[in-house]
């Protein structure tokens, strides 16, 4: 599903100029949950990013679903993004101004789905994730936990092939957070490829393989099982 | 789709209060201020527009060669000779003002007796031109049968109150005097028409004048305008072009004897009100420079409130940023970003338009108090009105909206959502800068502008006019008298018999007073021995022996008509004084040069007796005039130098003296220096808008900078608070983040005052006798703005600069 060759970014300012990733070698299939883990700076996000079509990597090659989409333009990377990926964030980054139900709904939105469908596909995932209660509350109205349950919605309601978290617990207890964890595996199950970039060893752990990432190398792989497509 | 936008758009207005009130509230200003001058422009623009004939009616006028300047004057044989020779004339129609304030009374009621200001002889063809409806009477009968009269429905029932008027007579004694039967009622004028009347009497009437009577003045006797109707789509040029061939022919001779030529315009109707500077007495003219500058202080105040718009949007982009790339992750495109943010947009201003819309309704009144403008059309229930609107909001969503769309729909969702974009470009932070110098430039001109204007009326009030018009009271001699009386003899009874009212100090009579402009000029006033084509416009009046001394005329050389030397001869030369501009006029190189010698002025043969000091007759629009004052004793105005002490007793006295010698006649008075002053009222006008939207433009300007400092000092309090923290004092924490604003405001004066220098002497161009452009204007309206910008950014400043640094620190 995911395939890179010789990933690199780089950042360039005035004076300086920074490699953000250097050469990155991935391959991650179809139903795998992979985790990639390294320190502050290590190009965690940069790799997500790009992996999210959010970014252009500066050389190299990202096939993506059999596409070679590293020379894609904004449009062509939105669109092939709002189909296939959906994006589970450390802070939510849930819209204060929608509701639950509105929040959800957004990527449907933009997908064009007409609104009748909009309303049942949304209605199934609140209820799944257990926030049906909440559709009508403002984000800032919800507990951590809460919210990110939303989120997790909004990234699943298009039925993506694939989720990109990034840090999905950083924000949240350990209660709230082991929560999430679970919901992430549970779709992991049902199907979806699940790329999460995280600093904690737990979160890791639900992961079937881990990529380390350190100045923007990938020093290991570690694969906890055995992966069966 | 859209019910969604429209509603996280309204979402988010209702979230930031603060703003979307600085938003709402400064576009509403600048929409109000263009639904105003909107409604303005469309007023002066809509003049005479209710005529169904408008777009072929045109007035005749004239350029002479020699004076180069245009009038409406002619002759009464100019419209049956223009009929008559040129084709595409469909009908033409003569307007004859009645140039003295006639008198008219009821029979049926002696004591509604009036002066009247309105009165016009025409032919019946004017009614068929114009669109000025009958409510009563016959078209076809009007105005044609002689001793017959129209008048305005309000005419009516201030004569006759509720009767009805038809077949009954009113006594006008005026141009012409006679008994005149009511034969149909007129719609009253609507005020947006350029001649304005209460009374239409037949011309066959007027032409019994004996002085119309004359065949060799049919020509010469310009005292008439003339309006004619042309065949549809002419092309005016060419009937300019024939209309100066039938005069030329007909007035060959005279053109040959002086050396002349004339070329005659048929002048658009449309252009006929907002043309001023084409003089026609009696109708009421604007100014298309007035216009202009209205629709230009229109757009920039517009301009102003729509920067607001985008500086505030764009400052606050951090605080969208987020949103942006959360919606672009998820898979929105650009174009519905950019639609989102132009609902908004469209939202801000559609509140403000509704704001504007009330707003205007109850400012309509002040404006027309402060503009003299009488804007009551119902421009609500106008399409173009609406359609004005549309326009205005459609321009101001996409003015206002489509750059802030643009900007914040180009942020990175990668960048943003790490919160590294959404800061403000470099280039983006100078647009902004320069937005608001334009729009502190444009308040610093208008504010300079004010000033200027202030200051040159304060010099027109004060300046030595070479006259003393204090404590002067003008009254006018009678125009109705007893059959067979003498009305130079009567007025020399009312001058004895007020001469014995204590109070009164002086008294003089004269043909006319300063500030009125005079009643008889020429153009060909030369020296006897020099070409008749050299002559020069000049003015006559009649004075007695009394007049130099009640208005402090200073006689420089020669003798005064106090002196028994001076009298007028017959068969003699008249003996007139002459003031210095006519003097040099005639080309004499100093006022002793001219005494006893010979001038001639319209056909008249003068000889220079004395010569006053040059002195403004006329307001300081107008450079002084050439003037030759001849002795008389039968002038018809009266003017009383009176004591202040106990007025009203005063002016009753002299009431009591003017009724008992002119029964039948209105008695009214006004102070000269009053009527003068009177002269500078559209001055004044102007200078109290040019004040009002110089606020106006300050406010808006202000509330966007509240906006903008609010959101920069957001944006840095942590720099505030790690300043605290290292030490920095609360004088140099409001520095920090006053200077960049006070900068900006520097530069807006600094862009200001060439373009003020540059307009205002162009204003000022307008007065003949005008102030130098002083620098304290400059510095002071810099200092005011800069005061007023200080103000509204310290306010924000000083508030952050004191808050508790961990606070400060805390909201990173």
């Amino acid at each position: 599903m995911i395939k890179t060759m010789n990933l690199k970014r780089m950042y360039a300012t005035d004076e300086v100029e920074t490699t953000a990733l250097n050469n990155v070698n991935i391959e991650i299939n179809e139903g795998e949950f992979v985790a990639i883990m390294g320190p502050s700076g290590c190009g965690k996000s940069t790799l997500l990013n790009i992996l999210g079509l959010l970014d252009n990597p500066s050389d190299g090659e990202y096939h993506f679903v059999g596409h070679e989409v590293s020379k894609y333009t904004e449009r062509q990377r939105a669109n092939l993004r709002k189909a296939n990926i959906g994006f589970v964030f450390q802070s939510f980054n849930l819209i204060d101004e929608l509701t639950v139900f509105e929040n959800v709904e957004l990527p449907l939105f933009y997908l064009g789905v007409a609104s009748a469908e909009r309303e049942k596909r949304v209605n199934e995932v609140l209820e799944h994730m257990g926030v049906m209660h909440r559709k009508s509350h403002f984000p800032q109205q919800l507990s951590g936990g809460q919210q990110q349950r939303v989120a997790v919605s909004r990234a699943i309601v298009a039925k993506p092939k694939l989720i990109l978290a990034d840090e999905p617990t950083g924000n949240l207890d350990s209660a709230h957070g082991s929560e999430v964890m679970k919901l992430l595996t549970q779709l992991n199950e049902a199907g979806t490829t699940i790329v999460m970039v995280t600093h904690s060893t737990h979160d890791s752990e639900f992961a079937h393989r881990i990529i380390h990432l350190f100045d923007g190398h990938v020093v290991t792989e570690n694969i906890k099982e055995q992966f069966h497509v | 789709m859209f019910r969604s936008y429209l509603k996280i758009a309204l979402r988010n207005l209702l979230k930031r209060k603060v703003y979307s009130a600085i938003n709402i509230t400064g576009l509403s200003l600048g929409l109000t201020c263009c639904l105003l001058i909107f409604e303005y422009v469309t007023f002066e623009y809509g003049f005479d527009r209710f005529n169904e004939n408008f777009p072929d009616l045109y007035r005749v006028t004239e350029t002479g060669s020699r004076s180069g300047g245009t009038e409406a004057l002619e002759g009464y044989a100019l419209g049956p000779a223009l009929d008559e020779a040129v084709p595409e004339v469909v009908r033409f129609a003569r307007l004859h003002p009645d140039y003295n304030i006639p008198v008219i009374s009821s029979a049926e009621h002696p004591e509604k007796v009036f002066e009247e200001k309105s009165v016009y002889y025409t032919d019946p063809a004017f009614l068929q031109m114009f669109t000025y409806p009958l409510v009563s009477g016959d078209l076809r009968t009007a105005l044609v049968e002689s001793g017959t009269m129209l008048l305005s429905e309000s005419a009516a029932r201030k004569y006759f109150g509720t009767d009805n008027p038809i077949g009954k007579t009113l006594n006008v004694t005026g141009w012409i005097k006679g008994v005149f039967r009511v034969n149909g009622v007129l719609r009253d004028v609507p005020t947006n028409s350029h001649l304005q009347f209460d009374f239409l009497l037949p011309m066959t009437d007027l032409l019994q004048k004996s002085g119309y009577k004359d065949p060799t003045l049919a020509w010469h006797w310009s005292n008439f305008l003339t309006y004619v109707q042309l065949q549809p789509g002419v092309n005016i040029g060419e009937v300019g072009r024939k209309f100066t061939n039938v005069v030329m022919t007909h007035r060959k001779e005279h053109f040959e004897r002086t050396k002349t030529s004339v070329r005659v315009n048929a002048q658009p109707l449309r252009d006929v009100y907002l043309n001023g500077s084409i003089f026609a007495p009696k109708a009421i003219s604007g100014s298309y420079r007035t216009v202009y500058f209205f629709i230009v202080v229109g757009v920039v105040t517009l301009l102003i409130a729509l920067v607001n718009y985008v500086n505030l949007s764009t400052a606050r982009s951090l605080d969208r940023a987020r949103e942006v790339g959360i919606r672009k992750t998820i898979g929105a495109q650009r174009k519905q970003l950019v639609l989102q943010f132009l609902v908004e947009s469209a939202l801000t201003n559609i509140g403000a338009i509704l704001l504007a819309l009330v707003s205007t309704e109850f400012l309509r009144p002040m404006l027309n108090q402060l503009a003299g403008t009488q804007l009551t059309i119902d421009l609500l229930s106008r399409p173009e009105f609406w359609g004005a609107v549309a326009a205005i909001s459609l321009a101001g969503t996409l003015l206002a909206g489509l750059y802030p769309a643009f900007v914040l729909s180009s942020f990175l969702p990668a960048s943003v959502l790490k919160g590294k974009g959404g800061t403000s470009s470099f280039l983006r932070i100078r647009l902004r800068q320069g937005l608001v110098v334009f729009q502190f430039a444009a308040a610093v001109v208008l504010l300079a502008g004010t000033a200027i204007v202030h200051d040159q009326l304060n010099y027109v009030r004060h300046m030595d006019i070479g006259m003393n018009l204090n404590r002067v009271l003008a009254v006018r001699g009678p125009t109705v008298l007893p059959e067979g009386a003498q009305k130079t003899i009567m007025m020399g009874t009312l001058m004895e018999q007020l001469r014995q009212i204590p109070a009164i100090e002086q008294i003089t009579r004269s043909s006319a007073l300063p500030g009125e402009g005079f009643n008889w000029y020429s153009s060909g006033l030369r020296q006897s021995t020099a070409d008749p084509s050299t002559g020069v416009r000049g003015a006559m009046a009649w004075i007695d022996s009394g007049f130099a001394e009640l208005f402090d005329l200073e006689l420089i050389a020669g003798v005064g008509f106090e002196s028994n030397a001076v009298r007028g001869v017959e068969g003699q030369p008249t003996p007139v004084i002459a003031n210095e501009t006519a003097i040099r006029n005639l080309r004499f190189d100093f006022p002793e040069q001219s005494l006893n010698q010979l001038i001639h002025i319209g056909g008249e043969q003068c000889r220079i007796v004395g010569v006053y000091k040059d002195f403004n007759w006329s307001s300081a629009h107008s450079p002084r005039e050439a003037v030759l004052f001849t002795p008389t004793q039968a002038g018809s105005k009266l003017a009383l130098k009176v004591n202040s002490i106990n007025l009203g007793q005063t002016i009753a006295d002299i009431r009591r003296v003017y009724t008992t010698i002119f029964p039948g006649n209105p008695f009214d008075y006004y102070f000269v220096d009053e009527r003068f002053d009177e002269q500078y009222r559209n001055d004044e006008r102007f200078a109290t808008l040019f004040g009002v939207f110089a606020i106006l433009t300050i406010l808006i300007g202000c509330l966007g900078l509240f906006g903008l400092v609010s959101f920069s000092t957001e944006q840095r309090l942590k720099e505030v608070g790690v300043r605290k923290v290292l030490g920095a004092s609360i004088t140099s924490l409001v520095g920090l983040l006053t200077k960049e604003f006070v900068f900006l405001v520097c530069a807006g004066n600094v862009l200001a005052w060439p373009v003020t220098y540059h307009v205002m002497s162009l204003w000022l161009e307008d007065f003949a006798f005008r102030i130098e452009i002083a620098w304290w204007v400059f510095a002071l309206a810099g200092g005011l703005t800069l005061f007023i910008a200080l103000l509204t950014v310290s306010v924000q400043a000083v508030k952050a600069a004191l808050a508790n640094p961990v606070e400060a620190l805390r909201y990173e």
